[in-house]
């Protein structure tokens, strides 16, 4: 009885497009990211298509992802290069992500940056780590298909908003993972412009999966290789973490 | 004459097979020892780190596979702690794996809470130990030191902020030598993780008892949600790296079990094949059936012990000699318990016994006639 | 488990329709064989081969169960005796044509593996007979060391170490030559007369079965004709 109503509410309220099931697996993902604060360490390397391998570069993403806003800051760590750097942004409910970019200096300048840039010349990519497309109108189920030897469901999201760099997104779901195993996004022409392969996973608190390690493979054949070596599932966040953000509305 | 002189001059007289014997199943018993020792000494290390330290008890998150527990804020969770009975001081421990080198492996970088008791066990062989909090220093281990190729007053760079090396020391604990640790204070700061540990050790006063211990576990249990109290042995046990070694290890025990088993009961099944005229003899000179059997059985005995013992010697030897190799210096650290050694034996010696039963009595069944006959 | 004889007239060994068959009945080695052994008699048997002696000698050594008929040793049947092996040990010595020693034994210690698990030391006894047989200073030697002739008297000292009053022999000259051959059986006849041993011997040779004091002649599996010297 309680499973017919749930179908029957979905059905009320779904968009055109939208498949009951795959409402509920969209669902799931926006559910599975929330977090009030939270830190990912991660080491990155490109290895271009010729092999050869970029120096490795450290970085720190700290986010803070609710149902209505949601934000990310990104610190360089290490080496000297990225050291200090700082990119941040924000996205509302209008969907909306508005990117800035600065230094360690307080008196540093602040521009606006592009969210759909590479960050520090890598296939790391700010609009990404957003998933914005789990808010998108349109979603479908499109199968299955198997990632790694892990069986997956292919969810297609798609937007018709001009403005989103990104406009076709296809991913293969671990469903008991809560997880995306391979994502490949799609420019308004449908040309491929990356593919996100999770490699590795690691447990989180709450039983879901994330990613260890992950490859970001480019149009060009230029790979990112992503490990991620240390967290915090609690970060605290402060008046101080995204001081920068705010101060720039 | 008699049985057993029967038996080793069997063995004696056929130096090539007895050889071959002894030699397969000296390499599985060997196997079985190195590896065994080499993962128990693994997970002492993490022991003795806990026990050098002095600490207890340990109250960590309760994590399930991860290796490193989910690190939590201190003062959530200290005061209750403290107010424990027999709970004399409880200090925090933050631990992470890092890379602090281009060309090494990760390391250990621990941040021990300034000032607290983790600190004295350490031995400072060179430099000092930072003096407070605000100092961006840290004292390596001499492994580490070794590894990455560091001295007193050199840089290393963690987490994109440069620590002086202020000292060096040694620990009785192998994870300890190779691991590099500053304040607690800075630990925070590099990671990120204001006021947050991973582990609080707890030091109890002399009068504690185990049922004491215990009592302390079950309150953490009842009133901090979450949250686990073990000791330092527990501890080790959960460690994910320490369970795959030490089921990767009880894996080769049942391989090498196995295998040694195979190669005792095949070729004492391929020497009975070949000495069934001898069996047909022996019968046919009014042997019983069962002396027969006491024979073959005798030599197997004998053939294992032997085997066996020349294993046992060899895994040591094996996993000692490993642990002075330069590439494996201060990685090994074997540990050899004399009651095992002995099971190892025993195993031997059943398997031994078990692999010629089968064929002896296949044998002994024949008449003496049909044994006769055979070449 | 020595037996005793229950009177000087009666026969040591006596056999009723005794057979041996294989693959189910297709292939009769022995087929319904009655014959007497009398105490201290030596018998000779002979016969084409395949004709069945060896599998008589080896039904009355025990070595092998026959599938229908009966033997008595000294009137005990042999399905009453229990323990055959036991009963082997103490009664009957054997002595084969391939020699069959141990080869990873010296010749003293070959002699000695019969009397294991038997009470008692029995090395003097051991070297008195290996000396008796001409073998003193050989003692130590393995049969690989030995020649033909010697390892059969090994063999025969062998077969005497338990005090057995019956022998079977199997062809015991087939491998050696003729002054070998020659050898052994002068010392299988003295010893036979000393210790009033009763012999069953299966030979080719006419000259062999010359010395016996009865003749057995099989064919088929059958008993074709006895003749007495």
């Amino acid at each position: 009885m309680r499973r017919v109503a749930t179908l029957l509410l979905l059905c009320t309220f779904a968009q055109p497009g939208l498949g009951a099931d795959a409402g509920v697996l969209v669902e799931t993902m926006k559910q599975a990211r929330l977090s009030e604060g939270f830190e990912a360490r991660m080491e990155a390397a490109t290895v271009a298509a010729n092999g050869r391998r970029a120096t490795p570069f450290k970085l720190s993403v700290v986010g803070q992802i609710g149902a209505e806003r949601q934000r990310l800051r990104i610190r360089g760590i290490s080496p000297d290069k990225v050291r200090g750097r700082y990119v941040a942004a924000e996205r509302n409910t209008d969907g909306h992500i508005r990117s800035i970019q600065y230094g360690e200096a307080a008196s540093g300048s602040v521009e606006k940056s592009d969210p759909a840039a590479r960050l520090f010349d890598s296939g790391l990519v700010l609009w990404d780590m957003f998933g914005a497309w789990w808010n998108w109108p349109q979603q479908s189920i499109e199968g299955s298909d198997r990632v790694d030897g892990r069986a997956c469901t292919l969810v297609r999201s798609h937007t018709d908003d001009g403005a989103s760099p990104v406009r076709e997104v296809l991913s293969c779901v671990d469903r008991d993972a809560k997880l995306s195993l391979r994502t490949q996004l799609y420019d308004r022409r449908h040309a491929l412009l990356r593919t996100i392969a999770v490699k590795q996973t690691i447990r989180k608190e709450s039983g879901a999966l994330a990613a260890k390690k992950l490859s970001i493979t480019e149009a060009d054949r230029t790979a990112t290789e992503v490990e991620v070596y240390s967290g915090d599932e609690h970060y605290l966040v402060n008046a101080d973490t995204f001081a920068a953000l705010d101060s720039s509305k | 004459m008699n049985l057993f002189r029967f038996a080793l001059d069997n063995l004696y007289r056929r130096p090539a097979r007895t050889a071959l014997t002894v030699s397969a199943i000296s390499l599985g018993i060997a196997a079985v020892v190195a590896l065994t020792s080499i993962a128990w000494g693994f997970e002492a290390s993490w022991q003795k780190a806990n026990d050098a330290r002095g600490t207890d008890l340990i109250v960590t998150r309760i994590a399930s596979e991860n290796t490193m527990p989910s690190p939590f804020v201190a003062e959530q969770v200290r005061p209750a702690l403290s107010a424990l009975p027999h709970v004399q001081q409880v200090v925090g421990l933050l631990s992470e794996m890092l890379t602090v080198s281009e060309d090494a492996p990760p390391v250990f970088v621990f941040g021990w809470a300034h000032g607290s008791y983790l600190w004295e066990h350490l031995k400072l062989k060179d430099g000092r130990w930072p003096a407070d909090d605000g100092e961006t220093v840290l004292a390596i281990g001499s492994l580490a030191a070794e590894m990455l190729h560091k001295q007193v007053g050199d840089d290393i760079e963690i987490e994109g902020r440069v620590f002086k090396v202020a000292g060096i020391f040694e620990s009785s604990a192998l994870v300890e030598n190779g691991a590099l640790i500053m304040t607690l204070t800075q630990m925070q700061q590099i990671t990120d993780k204001p006021g947050k540990v991973n582990i609080l050790n707890i030091k109890l006063d002399n009068q504690a008892t185990d049922a004491d211990i215990d009592a302390i576990k079950a309150q953490v249990r009842q009133t901090l949600p979450g949250f686990i109290a073990i000791t330092s042995g527990e501890l080790v046990q959960k460690n994910a790296v320490v369970r795959i070694s030490k089921a990767m290890s009880n894996a080769t025990i049942l391989i090498a079990g196995l295998v040694g088993a195979l190669v005792v009961f095949n070729t004492m099944l391929m020497s009975i094949n070949e000495r069934t005229r001898e069996i047909g003899i022996l019968l046919a000179l009014g042997w019983q059936r069962r002396t027969v059997i006491k024979l073959i059985v005798g030599e197997s005995v004998i053939l294992t012990l032997a085997g066996g013992a020349i294993g046992i010697l060899l895994g040591i030897a094996i996993a000692s000699g490993l642990g002075h190799l330069e590439l494996m210096r201060g990685k090994i650290d074997a540990v050899f318990s004399l009651p095992f050694l002995f099971a190892v034996l025993g195993l031997s010696v059943f398997l031994g016994i078990c692999g010629g039963l089968y064929p002896a009595i296949k044998a002994a069944r024949l008449q003496p006639s049909q044994a006769l006959r055979q070449e | 488990m020595q037996i005793p004889s229950p009177s000087p007239q009666a026969p040591i060994l006596s056999t009723r329709n005794l057979s041996l068959h294989f693959d189910e009945g297709q292939t009769r080695a022995l087929d319904g064989v009655d014959i007497e052994i009398g105490e201290s008699e030596f018998v000779a048997i002979t016969g084409p081969s395949g004709c069945g002696k060896s599998s008589l000698l080896n039904l009355i050594g025990t070595l092998d169960i026959p599938t229908s008929g009966d033997i008595h040793f000294r009137s005990r049947p042999y399905s009453a005796l229990g323990d055959l092996s036991l009963f082997r040990r103490e009664n009957i010595g054997f002595i084969f044509q391939s020699f069959h020693l141990l080869p990873t034994l010296s010749a003293l210690d070959n002699v000695l593996v019969p009397t294991i698990g038997r009470p008692g030391d029995h090395e003097e006894r051991a070297r008195a007979l290996l000396t008796r047989l001409g073998l003193s200073n050989r003692l130590d030697h393995f049969p690989g060391k030995l020649s033909g002739g010697e390892r059969q008297r090994v063999a025969i000292a062998r077969a005497l170490i338990n005090d057995p009053d019956l022998i079977l022999a199997d062809e015991p000259t087939g491998s050696l030559d003729s002054a070998n051959a020659a050898h052994v059986l002068n010392l299988l006849d003295c010893i036979r007369h000393e210790k009033e041993l009763t012999v069953i011997m299966v030979t080719h040779d006419a000259s062999v079965s010359a010395r016996a004091d009865r003749v057995i002649k099989m064919r088929d599996g059958k008993i074709d004709a006895e003749v007495s010297a």
